[in-house]
């Protein structure tokens, strides 16, 4: 029997079937009593279909599923994790589900939390560290180079200084080998020049040369003479005093150049002490 | 994995049963409710109204469910193939009740074991309605009583009918006409036109 046909015979009437309907119960209702028989038998069949049953049944089942399935729970880690993760709650509620996902938001919120700007302040830190570093080798090299280049200076100072020293002495014994040579010969070479420009100027002019006869012979003799001029100036007393004081100079300007340097070097040492107090 | 809780009244029979196989207790529950009353009547039907033996079968037939879910053969449904198990230990039963008839005491068998007890029953009911009609069940033939029972009782499409009972559609549509029409026709005196 199709469903149709036992819906038909259990929600309608036999008066309220259309033509349809009859024939397609015909086969099994051909009138009215045939169908309500139909009908009550339909309705009665539906209300005798359970039993009770005797509920010690359900209890010795229930231990024998117990028997079979919870054996294996025995165990303390089958007792954890019955307890982390219970099949009687929804997923969401399991304990396991519930720390995991409060693992998970920790881990994603930790990096947002404003302390933590700290951390890359630290990095920051870290960075200038680094140019510190970078910073006092940077330094040190300058100060190296500024020390190299000092030495250098002080060297070349040193070395100008000496030099001076050394013209100055040889400008000093030049001298004074001149003025020994002058008081040797008589005259100097300033003089000599001075007499010969006076000889040209009395070749055009007769007069002058006739006053100055005497001093053109001794020329044209070049026989070596006193000046008339330096025989009243040059004495022994004059050229000793003179070659005193130009020692004494020398030794003076001397000692002034090495105070110089000293104070040079002094002042060079305090600036390197400086920067490199300053440095550090 | 199951998002959200369970709603067992909403499973279908062969994904409870997939639960039960892992040992979930509130599936097998959610199954012992669905079928245990309707297998009970179906045991007593067959079995002439042994009230103790059909106990007795059903705790046996949901233990092999406990015991060994994986019998459950997934190409079948879960309704049709209990009823064809249930339907086999009924005729595992005749097997053995025949063999005790034929070295017995010589009662027939087609006397049923608990008929007495129906029948007093049935007439202290006066003409009950339900209990006339398990009477015209258990009045009729095994073949065309087991048809008309799974079809409008058990609530079986015919095609199930005719899987349980390892028989063709047509067959089951044969009985089942027989039947209907036998017991409409025999509870025709119900009929309150009649009566009147």
């Amino acid at each position: 029997m199709e469903n149709n046909i036992k819906n038909i015979i259990e929600n309608y009437q036999y008066f309220e079937l259309n033509e349809a309907q009859k024939d397609l119960i015909s086969d099994w209702a051909s009138s009215s009593d045939e169908f309500d028989a139909l009908k009550r038998t339909f309705i009665a069949t539906d209300a005798i279909g359970e039993r009770e049953i005797n509920p010690t049944i359900k209890q010795r089942l229930d231990v024998r599923f117990a028997e079979k399935y919870n054996n294996n729970r025995l165990v303390w880690y089958n007792k954890l994790w019955v307890f982390l993760w219970p099949n009687e709650v929804p997923f969401y509620k399991r304990p396991l589900v519930q720390f995991t996902a409060v693992c998970l938001i920790t881990m994603f919120t930790i990096p947002f939390f404003p302390n933590l700007k700290k951390e890359q302040l630290a990095m920051n830190e870290t960075e200038q560290k680094d140019d510190v570093e970078e910073n006092k080798t940077e330094g040190k090299r300058t100060a190296d180079k500024s020390e190299s280049e000092i030495v250098e200076v002080k060297e070349k100072e040193e070395i100008e200084a000496q030099d001076a020293l050394t013209k100055s002495l040889d400008e000093d014994a030049n001298q004074m080998s001149e003025k020994l040579a002058q008081e040797q010969t008589g005259w100097s070479l300033s003089e000599n020049e001075e007499a010969e420009k006076f000889a040209e100027s009395e070749v055009f002019s007769g007069s002058i040369a006739d006053q100055k006869g005497q001093t053109t012979e001794r020329l044209d003799d070049s026989e070596p003479s006193k000046p008339v001029v330096a025989e009243e100036n040059l004495s022994n007393d004059y050229y000793a005093t003179d070659f005193d004081a130009t020692i004494e100079e020398s030794i003076s300007s001397n000692r002034k150049s090495k105070d110089i340097i000293e104070v040079r070097k002094k002042v060079e040492v305090e600036e390197t002490i400086d920067l490199l107090t300053a440095l550090y | 994995m199951r998002l959200f809780k369970v709603n067992y009244q909403k499973e279908s029979d062969e994904q409870l049963m997939k639960l039960v196989g892992k040992g979930d207790q509130m599936a097998f529950d959610e199954i012992y409710s669905r079928y245990a009353a309707k297998l009970a009547y179906f045991f007593a039907r067959k079995l002439k109204h042994d009230k103790e033996k059909g106990e007795d079968f059903i705790h046996d037939l949901f233990a092999k469910l406990i015991d060994r879910p994986e019998l459950f053969d997934t190409s079948r449904t879960f309704k049709t193939w209990i009823y064809s198990v249930a339907n086999n230990m009924c005729i595992n039963e005749y097997k053995k009740m025949a063999v005790r008839s034929n070295t017995s005491n010589g009662l027939s068998s087609d006397i049923p074991v608990a008929s007495r007890e129906q029948s007093i029953v049935d007439t202290v009911a006066d003409k009950d309605f339900s209990s006339a009609l398990e009477e015209q069940l258990s009045v009729l033939e095994e073949k065309h009583s087991a048809v008309f029972c799974m079809r409008h009782i058990d609530g079986l499409s015919v095609k199930e009918v005719a899987e349980i009972l390892e028989i063709n559609e047509g067959t089951v549509k044969s009985r089942l006409f027989y039947a209907t029409k036998k017991i409409a026709g025999a509870l025709q005196e119900f009929n309150p036109k009649l009566t009147d």
